[in-house]
């Protein structure tokens, strides 16, 4: 009787499974299959002319989260300029590339897709989904004009062709910046070798420069990880930067693992043990540290280039001049004494932090196309960010002054739609176009910008964490350097690190070749 | 001798007959209890068996555009990845380790709280403290990972402060790989102890009250009490949720875990979950999580079927 | 009736003690984001922010409900968790009940079946895709199907139901009543506290969606709170890279968006508590 109870029961089981199964595998099949048949459609649709005035072109979009609301200003004056009806998908940014691999995996295919990460680019890559910008752009001119040889050379990929348009910053964004107020306090000179700078960090340290009786100074902070430049001036000092790829003599190695890197530690940790790093640094997330940058308690370090913008550019100027009304930041050089080529300050990958991408089998490439010319046209361009001359902003010469205040800027949607555009600084106060200048004659050039391999995916992800803790375990003394830096250099090249060199050099030999 | 188990066989199969027509006649009998069922069910069926076909990813080298049948079958090679990977064990160690630990300390405490709750008399009291009870429980780790660094920072934080008013050195005990541990232990239990008690909470109100009464009579002091009529008649939801609780055992915190990890601290206290949100699904590699999500729930069915076994050793109904 | 003086014993003292210290370490974090919500950006500085609010300001508040979407999202949240309760205690209580029944044949299995899914699950593209099959994307109905029975609060309730006594029952079934008469007239009644235990846990995990929120709605206008919360905040997230609304501080921010989250559903429990009262069981069952 168990034995029949036991046999039923196992039957129904199986039966709703292999129900469950089927019903599973129609669905997928279908749900899977909406890709192809949208392939099937452009194709008929691609003989249309494209340039007869018809109904707005219907787009999906998706995009990182910028709170683009729908019938908001800024949208709609674009719609109307580009005759386009936006749908806008948007994702916080930490959960973009899950829920786009989700929708890519369900079939769906939005026109213009964006996203942050390499891993995600480097799918999309290599998907074939993708449009290729380059066949289509002599029909759009902004597009095409809208970023320099060089630039387009660096977004290429290795089938030859162009699919994607990032955002336009200034690179690099970092800068070696010390307390002027502070070095005159001291009777100090802009430090240029690392005596004189570790002097110059000793005083903000210990002779309380602020004054407040606490120790609350320090010479630099950081947030985590080695590889974010809080610590670049001093590894390039010593002739290169940790997770960074650097070209030496004609090759490509990593910053990680070179000797120099060793004397670099040291000196850190001796700025570590005798206080002069801010030892909350390892628990400290980004924004915790603009709130200490903000605050004035650094005053010998790298920082954000935007504390030398005085109008305010993301609100790093004026909270700084709030709590430091003496405070003055002058920039430096790159610091001589430890290395005969000492490196500068690292560069972000000139491809853009946000890239915007053309799905192939998108039913309107060319409104997808004519978007994008649009908003990298100059006129575009500068709406997008602020919006119509005469209404929001005048000029007085060739300085650009802002009408209306940040909180209508957000409301009208003005300054969220980064597709592919340039960020402007035509608002922006002089000294930050100095700053600009002189951090370009102080930056180490990012060697591999725009080769992808996959080993770059499964390894090197890898390899940064291991650089990121085993660095910061002997700046602050958990290990000891004498003997850890070597098998810490053992450890990166048997994990792969070797390997992926050898593999990006080549590719890099390979793409100089061509040029 | 013979006849005996002539008798015997013969009623056997009279048995046999019987078996059929009573399990028919038992599911008659119930017909109503199993209607009841059938939405509930078919929402199993429907919303948790039919996706089940996505277990077949963790044996595929999955790649979203070629889909889910198209895909290439690659077998055990991602559990084998997983296994042989440098960082296996140490994740394996880590998410036990801290998972046991966190029940060993973390569970008996609700319950102790319930029974100590239930015997305060003031209502007025009862509420307000149970309100505050639970209020950790719906701050995000986000938020209280945030807060606990504000606390515990050594130049800036409030533990800072007391290190120096003691004349010692600000330790950063959320930057240390031995400290980082009890932190995590620790504020786990302290977020989610209160909210734990709910359920205890219900399970005393079925007591019933005269018990008491007359184990009191008989002289019995309060721990007597506790011990010979409370914790009896709560056995069985604590044996549950015990059950339950082991079931997660694979699953050691994942959100507490993302933001309690830095640079130093992040080989000492990585799970599963955090190993495979960086390795997995951050390399675009649905494979491998698909992979080390069965792996993890194949050892939670071990580790649920033996807990249902043993507690039903022990004289207590499991949870099947 | 005896007048006994009230015995105040040192273990009382003890404990109403030991749960004021408890109390205060437990709703300190609370009181630090209330503390940070309504203070002043400016003043809010590393070291100062630990007993008191710093400048009191409603700013942040006054930005929040300034945002139209932060009231479509608050009523998204409002049915999700009105509408999604009720239909997860129904099919759970319906569940619950027959499995809490040790003479219903199959119930092994049944039990076996239930727990199994609790274990083992396809993965979020699988059920993404059955979710699109069954046309349920972009609408909060996803959100409600998707989970609508919990096998942890099932098999918690069903402990619940069991341990009611089956004197009861068979009483019941002697009066001539069936199995739904029975469940609706003794086994409910009885189970208050679970009941509302339950329905507590169901209601919350509503309130507080947010990630299956993101990947089955697209709509921001259908988003529940959390999302709409969690977005905005991005928005004020001060963005080194592309700016954001750096007029708004976005720590005091957030704080100001935890307590509008986590104030509404504080509110729900002390409703339900007044069903926490002991002596249910008491005199129902003689001898």
């Amino acid at each position: 009787m168990k034995k029949q109870r036991l046999l039923e029961a196992a039957a129904g089981v199986m039966s709703v499974c292999l129900l469950a199964g089927s019903l599973a595998g129609c669905s997928v099949k279908k749900a899977e299959g909406t890709a192809s048949s949208a392939v099937a459609d452009t194709a008929q649709t691609e003989a249309k002319a494209p340039d007869e005035k018809e109904a707005p072109a219907k787009l999906k979009l998706f995009l990182t989260n910028k709170n683009i609301i729908d019938d908001s200003y800024a949208k709609k004056m674009i719609e109307e300029a580009t005759n386009t009806e936006l749908e806008i998908i948007q994702v916080p940014t930490k959960d973009l590339d899950n829920k786009l691999n989700i929708l890519l995996a369900s079939g769906e295919r939005p026109d213009i897709i964006q996203c942050e990460t390499e891993t995600m680019e480097s799918q999309l890559l290599s998907s074939g989904i993708l449009l290729p910008l380059n066949e289509y752009w002599d029909n759009y001119p902004n597009l095409k004009n809208a970023r320099d040889e060089a630039t387009w050379d660096v977004m290429r990929y290795s089938d030859g062709n162009i699919y994607s348009i990032g955002i336009k910053n200034p690179n690099p964004l970092s800068i070696i910046a010390y307390r002027m107020d502070w070095l005159d306090k001291f009777g100090l000179e802009v430090p240029t070798t690392l005596d004189e700078y570790y002097e110059f960090a000793s005083a903000v340290a210990k002779q309380d420069p602020d004054g407040n009786g606490v120790a609350d100074t320090f010479a630099f902070g950081g947030y985590q990880n080695v590889d974010t430049s809080w610590f670049d001036h001093i590894f390039g000092a010593y002739g290169a930067l940790p997770n960074y790829w650097m070209e030496k003599d004609g090759h490509i190695v990593n910053g990680s693992i070179q000797p120099g890197m060793k004397d670099a530690l040291i000196y850190l940790n001796r700025m570590y043990k005798d206080g002069l790093i801010d030892p909350e640094f390892v628990t400290d997330d980004p924004k915790r540290w603009q709130q200490k940058v903000k605050s004035g308690i650094y005053g010998a370090g790298v920082t954000k280039i935007h504390i030398f913008d005085q109008n305010n550019w993301s609100n790093y100027y004026e909270p700084f001049i709030q709590a430091n009304p003496e405070g003055e930041h002058v920039y430096g050089s790159v610091l001589t004494g430890g290395s005969e080529n000492p490196a500068g300050i690292r560069m972000a990958s000139e491809r853009g932090w946000l890239r915007t991408f053309v799905s192939k089998d998108s039913k309107n490439i060319d409104a997808c196309l004519r978007l994008l010319d649009y908003l990298t046209s100059e006129e575009g361009n500068r709406f997008a960010q602020y919006g119509a001359e005469g209404e929001h902003y005048k000029w007085e010469g060739d300085k650009l002054i802002r009408l209306i205040d940040d909180k209508e800027t957000n409301d009208l949607d003005l300054n969220k739609f980064f597709i592919g555009n340039t960020v402007l600084f035509d608002h922006s106060s002089p000294e930050l176009f100095d700053a600009f200048e002189f951090s370009h004659t102080i930056c180490t050039p990012h060697s591999v910008d725009g080769i992808f391999i996959d080993e770059l995916n499964d390894i090197y992800p890898k390899l940064k964490e291991i650089t990121n803790t085993r660095y910061i375990e002997m700046i602050v003394g958990e290990t000891e350097i004498e003997g850890e830096f070597e098998k810490f250099v053992e450890e990166w090249n048997s994990r792969g690190g070797d390997k992926l060199t050898k593999a990006l050099d080549e590719a890099y030999q390979v793409k100089n070749k061509k040029k | 001798m013979a006849a005996v188990s002539n008798e015997a066989k013969a009623s056997g199969k009279k048995g046999g007959k019987n078996g059929a027509s009573k399990l028919l006649k038992a599911v008659n009998e119930h017909k109503v209890l199993y209607l009841l069922m059938v939405p509930g069910l078919l929402y199993f069926v429907l919303f948790r068996y039919l996706p089940m076909f996505g277990l077949v990813i963790a044996f595929k080298d999955y790649n979203i555009f070629k889909g889910i049948w198209v895909s290439d079958w690659v077998g055990l090679a991602n559990f084998e990845a997983l296994v042989h990977s440098t960082d296996f064990w140490n994740v394996m160690k880590n998410t036990l380790v801290i998972s046991l630990s966190k029940i060993l300390i973390g569970f008996p405490i609700p319950i102790l709280l319930a029974i100590l709750l239930n015997d305060i008399k003031s209502m007025k009291f009862k509420r307000v403290t149970q309100t505050f009870l639970y209020l950790p429980h719906f701050l995000s780790w986000v938020v209280i990972g945030g807060i606990m660094l504000n606390l515990f920072s050594p130049v800036f934080g409030l533990a800072g402060e007391m290190f120096r008013a003691l004349g010692a050195e600000p330790v950063n005990i959320m930057a240390k790989k031995g400290s980082i541990f009890w932190v995590v232990i620790f504020s786990d239990v302290w977020k989610e102890a209160g909210w734990s008690t709910i359920v205890f909470m219900a399970a005393l109100t079925q007591v019933d009250e005269s018990l008491y009464e007359a184990a009191k009579m008989d002289g019995a002091n309060k721990l007597k009490q506790m011990l010979h009529i409370t914790l009896p008649c709560i056995s069985s939801i604590v044996i549950v949720m015990l059950i339950l609780r082991i079931g997660k055992v694979m699953s050691a915190g994942f959100e507490q875990i993302l933001v309690l990890q830095n640079s130093i601290t992040m080989e000492s206290i990585d799970i599963f979950d955090t190993y495979v949100y960086r390795e997995g699904l951050g390399r675009g590699s649905y494979s491998f999580a698909a992979a080390v999500d069965t792996f993890k729930s194949v050892i939670a069915l071990i580790l649920v079927t033996s807990a249902n076994k043993i507690s039903k050793m022990f004289g207590e109904e499991g949870i099947v | 009736m005896m007048h006994r003086r009230k015995k105040i014993s040192p273990c009382t003292i003890l404990n109403y003690l030991l749960f004021t210290v408890i109390g205060i370490i437990m709703v300190y974090p609370f009181w630090y984001v209330v503390m940070y919500s309504f203070s002043d950006p400016a003043q809010s500085s590393l070291s100062s922010l630990y007993f008191w609010p710093q400048g009191i300001t409603l700013q942040s508040y006054i930005y929040a409900f300034s945002k139209k979407i932060l009231f479509t999202g608050f009523f998204n949240s409002v049915f999700l968790t009105l509408v999604g309760t009720a239909v997860n205690m129904v099919l759970t209580i319906m569940l619950a009940y027959p499995l809490s029944r040790e003479t219903l044949p199959g119930r092994k299995y049944l039990s076996a079946f239930i727990v199994f899914p609790m274990l083992f699950n396809g993965g979020m593209i699988p059920t993404y895709l059955v979710i699109k099959e069954f046309g349920l994307l972009n609408s909060l109905w996803s959100l409600i199907a998707s989970l609508a029975v919990n096998v942890y609060n099932l098999l918690i309730l069903s402990k619940f139901f069991k341990s009611i006594p089956s004197s009861l029952i068979e009483a019941a079934k002697i009066d001539g009543c069936g199995d739904v008469r029975t469940l609706v007239r003794i086994i409910l009644p009885l189970s208050k506290a679970s009941l509302a235990t339950i329905s507590l846990f169901y209601a919350v995990q509503h309130w507080n969606e947010f990630l299956r929120a993101t990947i089955y709605i697209n709509t921001d206008s259908k988003w529940p709170l959390q999302v709409v919360l969690r977005n905005i905040i991005d928005m004020v997230a001060n963005d080194l890279n592309s700016g954001g609304e750096v007029y708004m501080n976005p720590e005091n921010f957030k704080m100001a968006t935890i307590v509008i989250t986590v104030v509404p559903i504080i509110c729900v429990y002390p409703l339900l508590q007044k069903h926490f009262t002991a002596g249910v069981m008491m005199g129902s069952v003689k001898g």
